[in-house]
């Protein structure tokens, strides 16, 4: 080819420059955000990344619980993240003789966002939709009928004895919105509303100065979603973001460091476990006592909590672990090689130099996992590996989507992750994962002391004895080692040190984040 | 006869659109129907509500999920010829409304992409083709491997690090701005360029040695006529072949990056939607992208003959 022409070089040039200047001039427009984050004429904004983006502006179908979050939106019943015990919300009051015939009297002298009142009226409106278009809350809520019976007082007929009923209020698709409102925002009566809300990109959120229980301290929020954690914490070293919730636990060390950062940790209040297949081709060993012991034996939680969770968690032994109100206190567990081995030769097995046979056959067992928590995969591991140590062969299997993988009662163990301290009561856990045909008893498990332990608890409607209940359920399941509960991984987020006011939950699904007590410096 | 010259291929494209239609209604249909699980355990709230076996079977059966495969395809596909993809199990809105909300979005990042990888593919295709063997077409060489190699979310992740994060100077998720489209075009035009940039490397350089250029520049053609007229023109087919094809597979394409830079486009949807098991969703999906390919196919087929009226004339004297 020939030499080069300075006109080629001229042209290139210019395209270089064209192209720089379309980059300055895109990276102006990003002037528009630096705006919205310092806030225009000293505007307090807030700028707050979560981790599950909604689906929809409906608040009554949203799938993550972005709306709740947000702080734009209130329920019947809230919940204390301190204590996690109920307390009246937008219901000043609720009482029932018989935990299935319930009135509620609702707070007085609260307005819309659009300024409509909050009457019993628009409650019955409200939960009425919500149990129409989410069967989840339907069967949460289990309203045979709901009715305002005046201004202020509301009668809720359950379908049957149903002292969890106001628990389940509680739920983030249960929150009171205007429904006779013909636009696309939620309309609520927190002490923000929306003033946009693009499911896909981001929701603007401004103070309510009609709030009836204080002003809010910021002036806006503008709320995002984003699932990779990568994502999250590069917003808020950006500066993008104020608050991100759930850095991931890599992550940590890093935000730790930066000096403009705060991270907190608390207990979650969901239990990574160990579930038994009670129903499987090995089922006779999963039925036996002496045998879940062992494996429990075999399972060191601190080495969990340091080695896979970097410290981010705590240890637990039964499903309701930690100083909540149905706690349990936990029993003494030993681990180790030795401990283990003790109970599965008391279990029947013969062991022979510190290896385990059946019938003087090895055993090998298949254990199920998922990577949907990262920690899962990570935790069947070290069961193989300790398994490995008295002669047990644990055969892992990673499954796409765990719930639909153990439909085929294909496994022996699996790693499994479940909210058990849920709205302030055990409901949610317990009839889920014991109760007759609960969803989440993958394993099969049915014994009738446990059965007639959750009957009584479902029909306590008092609170204290209802708790009290809780832990003699949690208890049993412990001493009896029905599955196996390992961990309790931390809830984290990581905020801006110009923020005051911000409280880590103890899950996402229950509690407004955006709170009126936020502020930015 | 003009008219039989243009009928002929028209009634062969109609006639393959709608077979290709039918072709993908079934493939969807039998994706959905071979998948694990639903949307039952999702629209039940099954992570935070107690449910039991007979909730889950009698929403089945509310949802017509139990009913048999043909009754299924027969509603589904009537829907669909009325352009009605059903309401999204997970929103209870219209499916095709979810689609059209998402598309603007990926349509915008694949052709901001596709703008950049052409600039891309010209200045660098043409700079290595007219220094041969120079340090620049090393360079351009050099470019070209590393782009192929580099994972594109890792890419996405450095740019964040770099522009977003120390340079602060681009936002680092979302599109809430024109800003927001800079870094994922960028991310995947790098990605995408490489191929481009040899083929158009190898095509002018093949073609500056043809006889027709020999010809022209013996005549005292200037070189850039010569470039413009000729070569380039002769080197462009294969580069809108695989360019064509290239659109196409972007439109499903940008998942990694929709997900690392918070883009709601139909890639992102798709994603969540398989995660939630909104099969409508996915439906709508595999067939509104497919035929957006087939005509961006059909699209390509016809710049061939504008570009090369040797084609026309080959498919006129077939016909």
């Amino acid at each position: 080819m020939s030499k080069p022409r300075p006109r080629l070089v001229r042209a290139f040039a210019i395209v270089l420059a064209s192209c720089m200047a379309l980059l300055v001039s895109c990276s102006s427009g990003s002037g528009d955000i630096s705006s919205v984050n310092g806030g225009a004429d000293g505007e307090k904004v807030l700028r707050f990344v979560t981790v599950y983006p909604p689906n929809t502006t409906d608040a009554h179908l949203v799938n993550a619980a972005f709306v709740l979050n947000s702080g734009a939106v209130e329920s019947l019943v809230g919940i204390d993240p301190e204590t996690l015990k109920p307390y009246p919300w937008l219901a000043e009051s609720w009482q029932s003789d018989d935990a299935q015939h319930w009135t509620l009297t609702i707070r007085q002298g609260i307005t819309f966002h659009n300024g409509k009142p909050l009457n019993a009226e628009a409650v019955r409106a409200s939960l009425q939709h919500v149990i129409e278009v989410n069967p989840g809350v339907a069967a949460a809520l289990k309203i045979q009928d709901v009715q305002a019976a005046d201004e202020y007082t509301l009668k809720i007929t359950t379908e049957s004895v149903y002292p969890a009923l106001i628990s389940n209020l509680i739920h983030q698709n249960a929150v009171i919105v205007d429904v006779t409102d013909p636009g696309e925002l939620p309309i609520g009566t927190g002490p923000f509303k929306f003033e946009s809300f693009d499911p896909n990109t981001e929701a603007v959120l401004v103070r309510n100065t009609d709030y009836w229980d204080g002003q809010a301290k910021l002036d806006k929020v503008v709320m995002a979603a984003n699932a990779d954690a990568n994502a999250r914490m590069l917003a808020i070293q950006a500066g993008d973001a104020d608050i991100i919730y759930r850095p991931s636990t890599e992550s940590i060390d890093t935000l730790s460091a930066d000096p403009n950062i705060t991270v907190e940790s608390v207990p979650g209040s969901r239990v990574y476990h160990l579930m038994y297949n009670y129903s499987g081709k090995n089922a006779e060993l999963w039925n036996n006592v002496e045998f879940r012991r062992g494996i429990d034996a075999l399972m060191d939680r601190q080495a969990i909590v340091e080695g896979v969770m970097a410290g981010q968690g705590t240890v637990a032994f039964n499903p309701f672990p930690g100083n909540w109100p149905f706690s349990p206190t936990p029993m003494e567990h030993k681990h180790g090689t030795e401990e283990a081995l003790k109970h599965f030769q008391a279990a029947g097995l013969q062991v022979t130099d510190g290896k385990v046979t059946k019938d003087s056959q090895p055993l090998t067992l298949k254990v199920v996992t998922y990577i949907a928590r990262p920690e899962l995969p990570l935790i069947a591991q070290l069961l193989r590996d300790s398994a490995a140590k008295v002669g047990i062969t644990m055969d892992i299997q990673v499954a796409d989507n765990i719930d639909e993988y153990v439909e085929t009662n294909e496994f022996d163990v699996m790693t499994y992750s479940l909210l058990t301290i849920t709205r302030g009561d055990g409901s949610f856990f317990l009839n889920g994962t014991f109760g007759q045909g609960g969803a989440q008893n993958h394993g099969r498990f049915q014994d009738p002391t446990l059965t007639t332990m959750l009957d009584a608890f479902n029909s306590e409607l008092d609170s204290d004895a209802r708790n009290e209940k809780a832990k003699e359920i949690a208890s049993w399941l412990e001493a009896e080692a029905i599955n196996s509960y390992l961990v309790v991984p931390n809830e984290t987020s990581a905020y801006s040190k110009r923020v005051t006011g911000w409280q880590t939950p103890v899950n996402e699904f229950e509690f407004p984040m955006i709170t009126k007590d936020i502020d930015i410096d | 006869m003009r008219p039989a010259t243009w009928l002929v291929p028209l009634g062969k494209w109609v006639a393959q659109g709608i077979g290709f239609f039918f072709v993908l209604t079934i493939i969807s249909f039998l994706i959905v129907q071979l998948a694990p699980g639903d949307a039952v355990l999702s629209m039940l709230r099954i992570d935070t509500v107690a449910v039991t076996q007979d909730e889950i079977e009698a929403l089945r059966n509310e949802l017509g999920l139990n009913d048999p495969a043909w009754q299924q395809y027969v509603r589904f596909l009537g829907g669909v010829l009325q352009g009605d993809f059903g309401a999204s199990l997970m929103t209870g809105k219209s499916v095709m409304g979810e689609l059209s909300k998402a598309f603007p979005y990926t349509l915008m990042l694949a052709g901001a992409t596709m703008a950049v990888v052409i600039v891309i593919t010209f200045v660098l295709g043409g700079l290595a083709a007219r220094f041969r063997g120079s340090l620049v077409d090393k360079g351009v060489a050099a470019f070209c491997t590393a782009g192929a190699a580099v994972p594109t979310f890792w890419l996405g992740l450095l740019l964040i690090d770099l522009f977003a994060v120390r340079l602060h100077i681009l936002p680092s998720s979302g599109m809430a701005t024109a800003a927001g489209l800079v870094l994922p075009t960028v991310a995947l035009a790098i990605a995408i360029a490489p191929p481009y940039i040899k083929i158009l490397r190898n095509s002018l350089i093949e073609a500056s040695g043809r006889e027709f250029v020999r010809a022209a520049r013996a005549r005292g053609v200037t070189e850039s006529v010569i470039f413009g007229k000729h070569t380039l023109r002769d080197s462009l087919i294969p580069l809108v072949t695989i360019l064509g094809v290239s659109l196409g597979s972007l439109l499903g394409g940008t998942v990694i990056v929709e997900v690392t830079f918070g883009i709601p486009g139909v890639g992102k949807l798709a994603v969540e939607a398989l995660a939630r098991r909104d099969y409508g969703v996915i439906q709508a999906f595999i067939i509104v992208v497919g035929m957006a390919i087939f005509v961006i196919n059909l699209l390509v087929d016809l710049s061939y003959r504008a570009l090369d009226p040797s084609i026309s004339l080959k498919g006129a004297e077939r016909a």
